[in-house]
């Protein structure tokens, strides 16, 4: 018996002592997780920043002081620029350790090393993408003692300090209940985060759309359906109108399919993926105004770049300082070494992304189908060179191997029953690092461009705003010249140099204004140049530019801009879309003898156009919208020639609005039904089909349940999309194409809003939906959300010298000084 | 005189010290030793008062450095965030917080004092339970 009792207490022992340090499953180590001093606790004692503190980073040449504002903001006083990356890397690491380790392996394609299995195939995209490959190659082609390598070493520097520092009781939440330890930082890990927003932000797959429209309604329709030019022309360049232009023309009809090309292609289309239209949620705005349009008499900035609502955000804001040589305020992406968006003592800069087409893809021949070698270039059999990517899970086990082909353009992938190609600007070495670090010295918008001309990938829209009171706009980045029509959105012969690029656009060429005689710019990813004025191909597929409509329509109609109206415009309710559509479904209803559509149209007459958090109608409108897409696009969805079904984006709503003005189009005919319809027919069925599914999902319209924040909410996840961590169905004011979109899932939105006044003294405004630190439970964690859904902005605090923060703007300060 | 209490406290601190400096492995250790090592067990203890003497003692040091760290920072909030994330109430996060340092170190009392009775020949003397 007390050997069976010795026995029984060893087993129990052992099971015990086994799941406090080995993970069972997904639950961590539970000693190492439930220990009260070191354990998962300890991250509710390191939530708060310790109102004074110290630390040694080595490399450092001179001792940093860092004081935190009220608001988290950390203001780095150096005295050299690589003594202040080092300090940014350490203020980083100490707030967002985990983001910065997660962002870094996203664009490295080495998630699974932290995460495990669950995210091979999101490492397999970024390295089947070629990006690690880019990143090394772009760290290899920097001369050691360049600006750019050093400043990616003093940033690793200081994050590795705060790393090697770190005890027990700070590690934070995400690294336990992932059971890993943050890695160290390496130099490259900089590249590898500037590569993965370029990926976010510089994919595009109109080549794959364009083949499957073409393939369901004939080229002539496809084009017309998924145009080079927008048919509504409001570009950023200013084209000398006073309104935005209808360059409507007659959509060709549906053609049958084009059967040879369809056969030829069939494997391709089948196994090719459309990307989803990501138009409203991944867009921005900005605009400027000069001193004779604003209120004060000074240069007016304002931005906010939409990207995905994460929590912690995307952002970190900062302010680096060397006495005499660098002021700079702004938000930083963590990882980046310096400032992206934000303003120095002369002129404020902000982004919107271009949506330009810089990436072309090939069709290749290649010597042996099934596993090739080499492929046909000129006549000549070309060796392709190999690399072999190895994936490993949290545990450093192999989890996949791939060996991944690449040419002189790019990765080769096998995509349906051939070889493509891809040539991509983002893995071309033009790193942005250099750029980034020159704009905070820039004192004048000629300075600043530039200080930009280095910049290559992911094209951006770059605004600025200086205390001269100029203005400037212009689309930054590589463009790519092509030969022959120069269009980038069908796949291109792969077997001929002939085919590839031929240079890029110069600088110019590149859509931009200075100054502008209407006293404003305003960019909101549109097509950024009238084709009229400059007919080259820089893209397809452009976003509808309801948001820039609204934007001009609402600095027209002000000439005397203030600071309020500026954040005001942020967050306006209005919508250019609504505005042409309300106006169509209500003449059309006008028309019709049917009950149920007059009583549609007269709720939707009650709508003043507005998405209003209070709005009772604005759902109608929407629940119309979509069901007209369904309507119309009947061509698309049904299977022709395919046996899919549609999975790719509609065509963008300006080819709606470019229908409405040719009601007899054949585009406008439900071809599942017996007899042909016409625009009214549609325009009244889709109202009436969406207040039976909106009285259906939300009840009758006044009870209530048709209120626009009960309906349409912002969902910001935490970045393992945990939702204990994340803030979720929250209500805010705008709909999609309002300025401040709110997108159907609600994940992605303006992610910084920032207003600047280029006075005598340069005043900031701004804030973002989260807060400047990591921990969730930390009050930095999204402190500034309901300041974000109110649409409201906080001053931002951009001392000269250090002293001036002190009492109640000053929250904590750090002291770094060089390692001994 | 009863010296349990002040028995107890030693043991606390022991589990307090031990946690704080070195984390939870030293939880079984300091309850096996003093299983061992304690002459009232040799004396006249069983496995068993040991084992719960140890289990409450690293229960109870648990609790206080959880109290300690809610003075010191936002707990609640933090445990309420684990039991969604664990799907668990947050009185079961905090049960199994408890439960966890208890069953390590009854078990290790348990089996050192069984073991210790066995290496010294006591199984005969002293009963298995109380």
């Amino acid at each position: 018996m007390p050997w069976f009792g010795t026995l029984l207490a060893a087993l129990f022992l052992a099971i015990l002592l086994y799941a406090g340090a080995r993970p069972i499953g997904p639950i961590p180590p539970l000693g190492n997780f439930l220990d009260p001093v070191h354990g998962v606790w300890a991250v509710a004692a390191a939530a708060e920043l310790p109102s004074a503190s110290s630390a040694r980073i080595p490399g450092l040449l001179r001792p940093v002081r860092v004081r935190y504002d009220r608001r988290g903001v950390p203001h780095i006083f150096a005295e050299s620029e690589t003594d202040v990356q080092r300090a940014l890397g350490y203020v980083v690491a100490r707030d967002r350790l985990f983001q910065l380790e997660l962002q870094a392996r996203a664009g490295a394609g080495t998630l699974t090393e932290l995460i495990g299995p669950d995210v091979l195939s999101i490492d397999r995209a970024a390295r089947g993408l070629g990006l690690p490959g880019a990143a090394e190659r772009a760290l290899a082609a920097l001369d050691s003692t360049s600006a750019e390598r050093t400043s990616l070493n003093a940033f690793a520097d200081g994050v590795n300090a705060w790393i090697d520092q770190l005890s027990a009781r700070q590690v934070p939440l995400e690294y336990r209940l992932l059971d890993r330890r943050p890695a160290r930082w390496q130099p490259i890990n900089t590249l590898h985060l500037l590569n993965r927003m370029g990926w976010t932000l510089a994919l595009s797959g109109n080549e794959v759309l364009r083949l499957e429209t073409r393939a369901r309604v004939g080229r002539a329709a496809a084009d017309a359906l998924f145009p080079i030019d927008n048919p509504i022309q409001e570009p950023l360049q200013p084209n000398g109108q006073t309104a935005p232009r209808f360059d409507f023309i007659k959509v060709p009809p549906p053609g049958p399919p084009d059967t040879q090309f369809v056969e030829r292609e069939k494997s391709s289309i089948r196994q090719s993926s459309l990307m989803p239209r990501a138009e409203d949620a991944l867009g921005s705005n900005n605009w400027a105004v000069s001193p004779a349009r604003s209120a004060s008499g000074f240069a007016l900035l304002a931005g906010d770049p939409h990207l995905e609502l994460t929590l912690p955000s995307i952002w970190y804001e900062a302010h680096l300082v060397v006495p005499g040589k660098l002021d700079v305020y702004g938000v930083t992406i963590p990882g980046a070494p310096s400032i992206v968006i934000g303003f120095n003592r002369a002129l404020a800069w902000t982004f919107t992304n271009t949506e330009s087409d810089v990436m072309d893809k090939y069709a290749e021949s290649v010597d042996e189908d099934a596993r090739p070698n080499k492929y046909l270039l000129d006549g000549a059999w070309v060796p392709m060179t190999r690399r072999v990517e190895t994936y490993r899970g949290k545990g450093g086990e192999v989890l996949a191997v791939d060996t991944l082909l690449f040419n002189r353009r790019g990765p080769i992938n096998r995509s349906g029953g051939r070889w493509i190609s891809t040539r991509w600007t983002v893995l071309e070495g033009a790193s942005s690092l250099r750029a980034f670090a020159a704009v905070a010295h820039a004192g004048s918008v000629a300075d600043y461009f530039k200080a930009m001309e280095t910049y290559g990938a992911p094209p951006q829209n770059m605004l600025v705003a200086d205390r001269a009171g100029s203005i400037g706009i212009r689309s930054t980045g590589r463009f790519p010249v092509r030969p022959g029509d120069g269009r980038g959105d069908e796949f291109r012969d792969g077997t001929t140099s002939a085919s590839d690029w031929t240079g890029d656009w110069s600088w110019s060429a590149v859509p931009q204004s200075v100054d502008p005689r209407q006293g404003f710019l305003a960019s909101a990813n549109q097509q950024p140049i009238d084709p009229r004025q400059h007919p080259r191909y820089l893209g397809a597929d452009w976003y509808s530019p309801w948001r820039a409509m609204r934007i001009n329509l609402l600095l027209r109609a002000d000439s005397q801009v203030s600071v309020d109206d500026m954040r005001r415009f942020q967050t306006d309710p209005g919508s250019a879309r609504a505005d042409l559509f309300v106006p169509a479904f209500l003449a059309a209803a006008g028309l019709s003898h049917d009950s149920s559509v007059g009583r549609a149209a007269a709720l939707l007459a009650q709508w003043d156009r507005r998405y209003l958090r209070e709005n009772q109608r604005a759902v109608l409108f929407e629940g119309a919208m979509q069901a007209l897409s369904r309507r119309l696009w009947d061509e698309l969805t049904d299977p022709v020639g395919n046996p899919r079904s549609w999975q790719g984006p509609y065509p963008g709503e300006s080819v709606v609005a470019e229908l409405l003005a040719d009601p007899d189009n054949a585009w406008w005919d439900d071809r599942r039904t017996s007899v042909v319809e016409h625009r009214d027919d549609v325009l009244n069925a889709a109202l009436q089909e969406a207040l039976q599914v909106t009285v259906a999902i939300h009840g009758e319209p006044d009870a209530g349940g048709w209120r626009w924040d009960r309906v349409r909410h912002a969902n910001i996840y935490h970045l393992l999309r945990i939702p204990a961590l994340s803030r979720l169905e929250l209500p805010v004011q705008g709909g999609p194409s309002t300025l401040s979109p709110s997108s159907g899932s609600g994940t992605e939105g303006p992610s910084w809003r920032m207003v600047v006044q280029l006075g005598p003294n340069v005043h900031g405004w701004g804030t973002y939906p989260g807060g400047q630190s990591g921990n969730p439970v930390s009050h930095r964690y999204a402190e500034h959300l309901q300041q974000w859904m109110a649409g409201e902005l906080d001053s931002l605090r951009f001392p000269s010298r250090i002293e001036e923060l002190t009492g109640e703007d000053a929250s904590a300060s750090l002291l770094l000084e060089p390692a001994r | 005189m009863n010296r349990f209490p002040i028995r107890f406290m030693v043991l606390l601190g022991l589990n307090l010290m031990g946690t704080e400096t070195l984390g939870w492995w030293p939880v079984p250790v300091i309850a096996a030793l003093w299983a061992g090592l304690s002459p009232r067990f040799q004396a006249t203890g069983s496995p068993a008062r040991n084992a719960l003497t140890s289990a409450a003692a690293a229960a109870v040091s648990w609790a206080v450095l959880l109290g300690w760290g809610a003075v010191h920072g936002p707990a609640a909030g933090l445990a309420r965030q684990l039991g969604e994330i664990m799907h668990v109430p947050v009185w079961g996060l905090l049960a199994i917080n408890l439960l966890f340092p208890a069953a390590l170190a009854g078990s290790a009392a348990w089996l050192a004092g069984l073991a210790g009775m066995g290496f010294r020949g006591g199984w005969r003397r002293v009963p298995v339970s109380s």
